[in-house]
């Protein structure tokens, strides 16, 4: 009789999820560890549950989207969409590969410093952003900067394959690379729509920004079709409308730099703060994602331009604003920038919050920052 | 006198009849998942055990390339490998408590550093349920069926 009723229990939590079976979705029923959810589940709107996906190949990097949709068959069909959207945008934000004769990231690299290589019309909108933002004074996140990156990304990937033989890059082979990252030797042409690069060695990195501005292209679809998302691009996170579940906002974890899965093993935890977001974007740079170790010291993959060298002024910035692409944008440039100057350039900017992590865990933050963290909201 | 429990008696044997059929398509759907023929592209070793799932306290949901690939009760310590035909290999350690990648064939071995997933730290990590591999497109999930969250439980 026990058994029977065990049983019976088990089955129909089977019940739950075998109709998701081989999806490439779950509906987050059958998550509710994953899931705040399950503590209210779908009171205030309850023709509207939960879904989830994964993508492991956009972006380098994993790619999830939730949200609150009458079906599965409805999620699916809008968030096929998103994908398919951002399987385009990888495509022509991808540095390494080609794609026929699509004038993506790689085939300007390879042939803009022949002939002016007419590109797509939000590749080239990107481009003057750059340049706009470059123009306005802040000269810490620089596209043009790709030459130095280059050999960074080289030496971090061999780095990370063989690290008995983990180097840093020679100084030389760094200073000479950075003879050829003036911004200006970018050219750019409104009316062609074309780029080209008045010094042959030049060479483009969109790796600040790209992620970014591909989140904000996919928004209005989704704010339409389904208002109640998030959407995640490896630690870019946009939040629609908020949750139907009966909460205010979507919970964001801030990841603790100083911890790892020792921390939790030994009773601690590694989020750092939780932000409570809807409608807004929030993205954090840190230096614990991309690194590799030469000597048993880290090196991270945030190139300060004037050092050449990772910059080691902050192990994590968190910027909350409305574009993504404005948020990516800053979060690298304020993970360079000494917190007295970040904190000007956030200033300046109606809207935008950001938080601060020093390497001695020193945390600061602008003052409507608070709003949406717990950690300071519950500490007065 | 004796028609009612007679038709009552029929009704219970089509009920029972019915929840014998379901029973039997849930039980195989379940069965099947360990080798779906839609995923050539991994192996389960071992195939998933109906019969321990009834007393684990939670499960290991295993994700291939964005697709569910087996479920695996966390009823005893043992190993489970996930070996995808183009050649990488994930070993996953079970424990009654929880799980880890115990080793896997990618370059960059995060997920190996992510460390151990349990009932009782989940919610401390952030991750939270999750162990990753992304250059495997590997995908670790603890369920626990019935747990609730607290509010401020990251959604990301």
């Amino acid at each position: 009789m026990k058994f029977g009723s065990r049983l019976l229990a088990f089955l129909l939590f089977c019940a739950l999820i075998l109709p998701l079976g081989g999806c490439e979705s779950t509906a987050e029923k059958s998550a509710p560890a994953a899931s705040p959810t399950a503590a209210a589940p779908a009171v205030s709107a309850p023709d509207a549950t939960r879904y989830s996906r994964r993508e492991y190949d956009l972006f380098d990097t994993e790619v999830i989207l939730m949200g609150f949709a009458a079906s599965q068959e409805e999620f699916t069909r809008v968030t096929d969409r998103t994908v398919e959207q951002l399987r385009e945008y990888n495509r022509i934000f991808d540095g390494y590969n080609a794609y026929g004769d699509l004038h993506n990231l790689y085939y300007v690299n390879e042939h803009a410093a022949q002939a002016p290589v007419e590109v797509p019309q939000v590749f080239f909108d990107l481009l003057i952003w750059c340049r706009d933002q470059w123009q306005q004074g802040c000269r810490k996140t620089n596209i043009a900067m790709g030459a130095v990156l280059k050999i960074w990304h080289d030496y971090r990937t061999e780095g990370i394959n063989h690290p008995e033989n983990a180097q840093l890059p020679p100084a030389e082979l760094l200073s000479e690379a950075a003879g050829h990252t003036r911004f200006d030797d970018l050219v750019l042409d409104k009316d062609s729509r074309t780029v080209y690069f008045a010094d042959p060695l030049l060479r483009l990195d969109l790796g600040a920004v790209a992620k970014g501005y591909a989140a904000d292209l996919v928004l209005p679809d989704l704010m339409r079709d389904m208002p109640s998302f998030l959407l995640s691009l490896g630690g870019n996170v946009y939040t629609g409308n908020a949750p139907m579940d009966g909460r205010t906002a979507w919970n964001v974890g801030v990841q603790d730099p100083k911890a790892d899965a020792a921390v939790v093993a030994a009773g601690g935890t590694d989020i750092l703060d939780v932000l409570q977001v809807h409608d807004l974007t929030v993205v954090t740079s840190g230096d614990y994602w991309r690194f590799y170790v030469v000597d048993g010291k880290k090196y991270h993959h945030i190139i300060d331009p004037d050092t050449l060298m990772p910059s080691e002024k902050m192990v994590s910035v968190t910027i909350v604003c409305e574009s993504s692409l404005l948020a990516d944008y800053l979060s690298t440039t304020l993970f360079i920038l000494p917190y007295e100057e970040g904190k000007k350039i956030i200033d300046s900017m109606p809207g935008v919050e950001a938080m601060w992590v020093e390497p001695d865990g020193t945390i600061l933050a602008t003052e409507g920052f608070a709003r949406y963290s717990r950690n300071m909201q519950n500490t007065p | 006198m004796q028609q009612p429990p007679v038709s009552l008696k029929k009704n219970l044997v089509v009920i029972f009849a019915a929840l014998a059929v379901i029973l039997v398509v849930l039980i195989v759907g379940l069965l099947g998942r360990g080798a779906q023929p839609s995923l050539p592209a991994a192996t389960a070793d071992p195939a998933p055990d109906t019969e321990g799932k009834k007393d684990a306290k939670a499960f290991l949901f295993i994700s291939v390339k964005g697709r569910l690939y087996a479920i695996e009760p966390l009823d005893e310590e043992r190993d489970v490998t996930i070996a995808q035909e183009t050649g990488e290999t994930n070993v996953i350690h079970l424990t009654p408590e929880g799980f880890r990648m115990h080793s896997s064939t990618c370059d960059n071995q995060l997920c190996i550093g992510q460390g151990e997933v349990t009932v009782e730290n989940y919610t401390r990590r952030i991750l939270g349920p999750y162990v990753l591999c992304l250059p495997n497109q590997v995908e670790l999930q603890l369920v626990v069926p019935g747990a609730t969250a607290a509010p401020d439980t990251p959604d990301i």
